[in-house]
């Protein structure tokens, strides 16, 4: 779950030229910002195709042309609820297994929990996963909250008392009704996955309360924020966090990001490797998925954005800096209490999204 | 038409004079003039009223899942179309007082941004017009260089112009005027900033082309007639650039209305707008008729009160 | 009588290097219609321009009524000015329009009424007070210009070709009008025109002017009798002009003896005094002052038709004498004639009264 920075990389790569007639080509929609430099040119080079790579910054852009057909793409990487629904409105064909040997590589725990969203894996694989915990300027939050602060908690966010004394230093949350309200209910004690409508209204009354706090809604914009100490905390999803982190680090602004799994608990996700139906070149995109799965290549993408991977075989090649934080790959104990998104009706939909405008408007 | 540019030099009055017109002259002609005439027509007709054809079609089904993600609102029955459609979708947005509020605030910002940016742009265009013939085509490409950028970089562009650490805190806080960043993103100020920033060519350029074809003596007409310059601007100047007026504030406002790039980027998303509103209903709801409704209730909010206005003997003459 | 309602001494005008108006001194008597005459780019319009107050002289001074104008807004001047493209605001009325000055007054609404009622019954507009000006004829347009500069009762009426925009037959007629007009309000009206004819036909006194200065200024009559330069005789009707070197004086007062080329030995009238012998002149002759005659005894000199031109009212031959000059005569049709009494290559003899030819110096 990228979002994007860097508006000009989408052009330029979407402006990438148009391949010869008889070269085998392959077009590929991914989350900006969300794969290593050098992934795709590997990819060329090994096949001897030619790559269109084309990028996106919310699962509702991938959604809207899906649905609308003739997407003329090969592969594409919906999040996990995202895909569920897809798969259900038979936009995926089921993967050809025997295409795919690295699969082999895959850790079959991660694996098991995807296929939640999809028995038995049949229509995609792990591409990333992560979390969508809390981004934080480490030095302000202990400048203004003192050395107790409650880093590890979603109080830092849920609790009006806390929320108000960082509201002047900047609060943002992330503007994904679907994420933001089962985490709030989970603050609450209530079932994160629940679909009871009760549930929502009450964790809709607790994001208004801290509503006069919240400086804004947003799921990009705080990178940049975070990175150039513009905000303090924000509801954020890992990698971007840890962007917003080592952009800081490079800045040399003095500004401290850290990111936390809240100790009650956190929502997974994982974004997935799917091949349309109607995608024009099918073996290719198999043999894409194939490459993806090769251990040095998802260690590379894992090494350059900083998300974990799903890869058992790759973990010896990735950056220990990155295997042994906590907030990518977390402890067992944080694990048991990370829960995955659930996926809603259309009814529910419309209730989540209708109280998600009441929270942000007060209409 | 090559038969008007083949005639020698003259002017579309002498051609009713012209004694040696012959009647196929006359058809062919006239068959002429209806094309130049029809050719806006087939433009606004595939580049609107189909797609608008299309877009009302789809708020006529209901939510579906799959591939269209909506209903149809015709059957073929026999080769017979049959409508299965419904008007629920629009007896739907009575229903939730979200769907006025929203475009009420969505008109409410429109008309408030459309406002400063004709107070901006129409000194900008009365001292483009009055400037010297050379300086002016300059100034005409500074006002529309802009324009040749995307307005996300430019909306970017502004960002860090605004932010905390940004260009005009620092300048503020380096001059000593401040001794405390200004918190300016997301707030009210940023988007009307931001819109008035982004759509000002659109009202500078039809400003500017009625009032350099503002004849001067006029204006000295008015001065000799005992008129100071502000009764001269105010009874001859203004009246007279009010067709540029009206132009440049519907090329401002209508897009001003849909806008939700902009107060989603730039604002805190404390009042609910349109724009947000219908692409919430076409994303998060995956609801395409809802959405499809909202863009044509939109659309018909819009334009009924323009076409009345339209009537009126302002624009006429 | 009273001090001159304009005074104009030594006005200068340039734009960038280019002197517009060139050092102009004047008097213009209230109740003149006084017009500035002269060949497009000659300074009339900026003269004009400079007593509305558009424009302000670069050095000298300009007096409207008694008061130097230096620094008096076109607003606060006595005087109105009729724009020769008119300059009607296309948004108002024609009744709009020419209340437009007497709003600027302060004047109440039902005085302005009558006073716009009482202006376009001057101009004979009443019935299309409520037209927009596009909708009116070229001449009703003029008319409305020239109510709507009236209606402040200006001391001077400034006019900047009022009369270019229509054509021949209604200028003729508009110009007769304008006069009336004239007479009605009592105004002084300063009527700019590159047209000699229309000048001779409006102006109490008229200004010919070249490259920003005056050449002469005087009644039509005096400019048209009296010339002073060649430039004034040339431009104000049509004239022949010989070259010749004074002989002594004539036979009587006023008259000085000339040898020309053209024609030998001629008498002609000086206006002022007779220039000393051998001074070279120029022998100026009115066309239609100069007698036509087939009878080759007749008096005079010898000459033979090379051209002839009809039209209508009179007849303008070219002539050439003797010694191969050209001479343009005109005679007037008085007759229906059948056939002409002169033709192409007739000998004839030319005859003109000493009096009727003028010595020019210059
Ligand atoms: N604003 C100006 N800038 C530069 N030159 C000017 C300006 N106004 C007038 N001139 C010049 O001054 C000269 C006199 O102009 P003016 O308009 O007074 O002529 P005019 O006698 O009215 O001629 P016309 O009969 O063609 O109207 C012209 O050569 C003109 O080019
Ligand atoms: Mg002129």
């Amino acid at each position: 779950m990228k979002t994007t920075v860097t508006m000009t990389a989408a052009i330029l790569v979407a402006a990438t030229g148009v391949a010869s007639a008889q070269e085998r080509v392959l077009n590929v929609y991914n989350w900006s910002d969300y794969i290593a430099e050098d992934t795709i040119a590997k990819f060329e080079e090994q096949f001897g195709v030619k790559v269109n790579y084309d990028v996106y910054d919310s699962n509702e852009v991938l959604e809207a042309r899906l649905f609308a057909g003739n997407t003329g793409f090969d592969v594409v990487v919906p999040t996990s609820d995202f895909l569920r629904r897809q798969i259900g409105a038979g936009i995926y064909q089921p993967l050809d297994k025997s295409k795919l040997p690295n699969l082999a590589n895959m850790d079959a725990g991660l694996m098991a929990n995807a296929a939640a969203y999809d028995a038995d894996n049949t229509h995609a694989v792990v591409y990333m996963w992560g979390t969508t915990g809390i981004g934080y300027n480490a030095g302000k939050i202990a400048e203004i909250l003192g050395q107790d602060a409650p880093t590890d908690s979603w109080s830092l966010v849920f609790d009006p008392e806390i929320v108000s004394q960082l509201a002047e230093c900047g609060v943002s949350l992330l503007d994904a009704p679907t994420e933001m309200l089962p985490a709030a209910m989970n603050y609450l004690g209530l079932d994160p996955r629940s679909t009871d409508r009760a549930d929502f209204e009450a964790g809709a009354e607790l994001l208004e309360s801290v509503r006069p706090h919240i400086r804004y809604f947003h799921s990009s914009q705080y990178i940049t924020d975070l990175a150039n100490g513009d905000t303090c905390v924000a509801v954020g999803w890992s990698g971007d966090v840890f962007q917003a982190q080592a952009r800081a680090a490079e800045a040399e602004n003095g500004v401290e990001i850290a990111y936390v799994i809240p100790k009650e608990g956190a929502l997974q996700w994982f974004d997935m490797m799917a091949i349309p139906v109607d995608a024009p070149n099918p073996d290719l995109a198999h043999e894409f998925i194939n490459f993806v799965m090769d251990a040095q290549i998802t260690a590379d993408i894992t090494n350059y954005v900083w998300y974990a991977n799903a890869n058992a075989a790759s973990m010896p090649l990735v950056d220990p800096e990155i295997t042994s934080d906590p907030g990518i790959f977390p402890t067992e104990e944080a694990k048991a209490r990370l829960w995955g998104a659930e996926v809603y009706d259309s009814r529910t939909d419309r209730i989540v999204n209708r109280l998600w405008t009441q929270v942000k408007t007060g209409q | 038409m090559a038969h008007a540019a083949a005639r020698p030099k003259g002017s579309v009055s002498d051609v009713r004079e012209h004694p040696s017109m012959t009647m196929r002259d006359r058809i062919s002609g006239a068959l002429g003039r209806r094309l130049v005439i029809g050719t806006p027509f087939l433009w606004l007709l595939i580049f609107f009223l189909v797609p608008f054809g299309i877009v009302f079609l789809v708020s006529l089904g209901a939510p579906e899942f799959g591939v269209p993600p909506y209903s149809p609102a015709f059957e073929w029955d026999g080769g017979v179309p049959r409508f299965v459609g419904s008007f629920d979708n629009y007896i739907f947005l009575t229903e939730d007082d979200l769907y006025w509020i929203a475009y009420l605030g969505s008109v409410k910002i429109a008309l408030g941004a459309t406002l400063l940016c004709l107070l901006v742009a129409y000194p900008m265009a009365y001292m483009i017009a009055r400037a010297e013939p050379g300086m002016r085509n300059i100034l005409l490409m500074l006002v529309i260089l802009p324009f040749w950028t995307s307005s996300l970089l430019r909306i970017y562009a502004l960002m860090g112009m605004l932010r905390q650490g940004g260009f005009i805190n620092s300048a503020l806080m380096g001059l000593g005027i401040t001794d405390a960043p200004i918190q300016m993103m997301q707030t009210d100020f940023a988007v009307y900033l931001t819109i008035v920033f982004t759509y000002l060519p659109l009202m500078v350029l039809p400003l500017y082309s009625t009032l350099e074809k503002l004849d001067g003596s006029l204006l000295e007409a008015a001065a000799d007639l005992g008129a100071n310059s502000f009764q001269t601007f105010w009874t001859v100047t203004l009246p007279l650039s009010l067709p540029g007026i009206l132009a440049g504030c519907l090329l401002v406002f209508i897009p001003a209305v849909g806008e939700f790039v902009i107060p989603d980027l730039m604002g805190a998303q404390d009042s609910p707008m349109i724009g947000n509103v219908l692409w919430g209903e076409f994303t998060r709801n995956r609801d395409w008729p809802v959405a499809s409704a909202v863009a044509i209730a939109m659309l018909a909010l819009l334009v009924i009160p323009f076409m009345l206005l339209r009537n009126t003997s302002a624009l006429r003459d | 009588m009273t001090a001159p309602i304009i005074r104009l001494r030594n006005v200068v005008k340039t734009f960038g290097d280019f002197t517009a108006v060139d050092d102009l001194s004047l008097d213009i008597d209230a109740g003149e219609l006084f017009c500035l005459l002269g060949g497009s780019g000659s300074g009339k319009s900026t003269l004009l321009r400079m007593l509305a107050g558009f424009e302000s002289p670069d050095s000298g001074t300009i007096e409207i009524d008694g008061k130097d104008m230096r620094g008096v807004d076109p607003a606060d001047r006595p005087v109105n000015m009729m724009f020769q493209s008119y300059a009607l605001f296309p948004h108002m009325t024609v009744a709009e329009n020419v209340g437009y000055g007497l709003r600027r007054m302060g004047l109440a609404k039902a005085e302005v009424a009558t006073q716009v009622a009482e202006m376009l019954r001057l101009v004979k507009l009443e019935a299309l007070a409520q037209r927009k000006p596009h909708q009116l004829s070229g001449g009703q347009r003029q008319r409305v210009a020239l109510a709507r500069a009236l209606a402040r009762k200006p001391k001077v009426l400034l006019l900047d070709e009022p009369l270019s925009a229509l054509d021949k037959k209604l200028r003729e007629d508009t110009q007769f009008e304008l006069m009336n007009i004239f007479d009605a309000t009592g105004t002084t009206f300063i009527v700019v025109t590159h047209d000699q004819e229309e000048a001779m036909v409006l102006a109490t006194r008229i200004a010919v002017m070249d490259a920003g200065k005056f050449v002469q200024v005087d009644t039509p009559r005096q400019l048209y009798e009296f010339p002073k330069t060649r430039f004034v005789a040339d431009f104000i009707g049509n004239i022949n002009l010989l070259e010749a070197t004074v002989t002594g004086p004539g036979r009587s007062e006023g008259l000085a003896a000339l040898h020309c080329e053209a024609l030998g030995a001629v008498e002609a009238a000086c206006d002022g005094e007779v220039p000393p012998a051998g001074a070279h002149v120029w022998l100026a002759v009115r066309p239609e002052k100069i007698a036509l005659s087939t009878d080759t005894a007749a008096p005079g000199y010898d000459a033979v038709v090379d051209d002839l031109g009809y039209r209508g009212g009179d007849t303008q031959y070219r002539l050439r004498t003797a010694s191969g000059a050209a001479l343009k005569v005109t005679k007037p049709n008085t007759e229906r004639q059948g056939q002409r009494p002169v033709d192409w290559d007739t000998p004839v003899r030319i005859a003109f009264a000493p009096e009727a030819a003028l010595v020019l110096r210059q």
